[in-house]
């Protein structure tokens, strides 16, 4: 009995090593396919500027819920909001992610998405770590945190590897948006106008390099 | 040497003296900060400084060096801190890292003609930089609260004690040159000014994206403070299991 229990033992040790990464797969797959679609549409030759937008806004949709995610970056002030500041700030919010996004993966359109693994935070919560291949050699080590709502897997924050340092996007905006709100007693109009300008000075920079 | 040790001095008493609350637990990022209003002043000094002075400055210099000759610069002034590096190597127990930097000092200063080319790059020996601040805090000690100095920007007590260090360990700042008393303070300032112009060259773009941002200052004190902690480990990241233990819950604030 005692030859058997040690190959018992290690079975059920690999089992359970194995069982987590099965349950991520079906994240990981998630991730895989739709990052590689949002940078596909960034690099598809038959579309002119606009529809590239429109059709990378389409999936970023899909991918994310841009409303959540703008709630997160205001934090406690999402609550206390009213809800017509609430709405104008998520518009604003919406738009001005969104080309930020275009900017920053323009830099890696048309790349394959490489899942290498993912950790699981709890059932609903995972980080799937990813490398963006660049043909320059460049490298980027991109993680995506994805929780899974109503049934629905949905990508709310993007870090980026910066030699060791793990940057969190939205952890940062967040950290900023909070520190004007505190500023400036929670005033919506501060945030939306600081964020509206944000949007000029990026749109300015595009043509510019256009 | 005298302002180094006031600004030694100065760094560890307000080391002695600060108390630095515990960040929120929702933020891992949060960095420390009781002397916010002395620090966002000097950052508003700072960027008063880089507006009028070293921005226009490094401007001009750019449009009259070459890339190529900005490089050189560039190259030959790294390889001139190749001792300070070496030093905070040894002190932080890395030989390989030691011997990396050992042989570029040695080929670049050589074969990279005085180290106008990073030759040893070429071979495959990449270069790191390191200083005392960094080997302080591989010796376990903390940084002390978030700090931003005139003319240097962000720091904390432990990094600029370190600076002050990093002069005393630099084999140039005890050279004397026979016939001109005056050589070794004119070349260390040349240093600090082809540096200075050089780093703000290459940081434009960086700069430009940092005033844009919402919180300027927030945005710099926890960058400096994540980065600074990435350098001292190296630039490996912290074991994953610990990585994203902090991340704030997402749905905290759902309405």
């Amino acid at each position: 009995m005692k030859r058997l229990t040690s190959p018992v033992i290690a079975l059920a040790a690999f089992a359970a090593l194995a069982l987590p990464a099965m349950a991520d797969a079906k994240t990981e797959a998630y991730v895989q396919k739709n990052a590689s679609d949002v940078l596909a549409s960034l690099n598809d030759p038959t579309l002119n500027a606009d529809q590239r937008t429109a059709k990378f806004n389409a999936y970023m949709d899909q991918f994310t819920d841009m409303e959540a995610v703008a709630n997160f970056a205001i934090g406690k002030y999402a609550r206390r909001f009213t809800p017509e500041d609430l709405a104008r700030y998520q518009k604003v919010f919406r738009e001005y992610a969104l080309a930020v996004y275009e900017s920053e993966l323009d830099a890696y359109r048309g790349e394959a998405v490489q899942v290498k693994d993912s950790v699981d935070r709890s059932d609903k919560d995972s980080i799937v770590n990813t490398v963006i291949k660049r043909d320059d050699g460049k490298d980027m080590d991109v993680r995506w945190r994805v929780l899974t709502r109503d049934g629905k897997y949905q990508v709310v924050d993007v870090a980026l590897n910066i030699d060791g340092n793990l940057i969190w996007l939205g952890i940062e905006q967040r950290a900023q948006f909070l520190a004007l709100l505190d500023r400036t007693n929670g005033s919506a109009d501060a945030l939306i106008d600081k964020i509206n300008e944000m949007k000029r000075n990026l749109a300015s920079r595009r043509r510019q390099y256009n | 040497m005298k302002q180094y040790a006031a600004a030694s001095a100065l760094a560890l008493g307000l080391a002695a003296c600060a108390t630095t609350p515990a960040p929120a637990a929702t933020d891992p990022g949060a960095v420390p900060d009781p002397y916010e209003n002395f620090n966002r002043e000097m950052f508003a000094f700072n960027n008063e400084v880089d507006k009028y002075a070293l921005g226009p400055a490094a401007s001009a210099y750019k449009t009259v060096t070459p890339e190529f000759a900005r490089d050189r610069v560039g190259d030959f002034l790294s390889n001139l801190k190749s001792p300070v590096v070496f030093a905070n190597d040894v002190l932080q127990a890395e030989p390989g890292r030691a011997a990396d930097t050992f042989y570029r000092f040695a080929i670049n200063t050589t074969v990279g003609l005085a180290g106008l080319w990073d030759a040893a790059g070429h071979f495959g020996i990449e270069g790191h930089s390191e200083d005392f601040g960094q080997t302080l805090a591989v010796w376990g000690l903390d940084s002390g609260p978030y700090l931003v100095m005139p003319f240097i920007g962000p720091t904390n007590p432990r990094d600029l004690f370190g600076m002050g260090v990093d002069r005393a360990l630099d084999p140039l700042t005890w050279t004397e040159f026979d016939g001109n008393p005056n050589l070794d303070d004119q070349i260390m300032a040349g240093r600090i000014v082809l540096g200075g112009l050089n780093a703000r060259v290459a940081l434009d773009d960086q700069i430009r994206q940092l005033n844009e941002q919402p919180e300027p200052y927030v945005a710099l004190r926890r960058i400096y403070s994540s980065q600074r902690q990435a350098e001292i480990r190296n630039g490996q990241m912290q074991d994953e299991s610990e990585l994203y233990e902090d991340l704030p819950d997402f749905d905290e604030f759902e309405q």
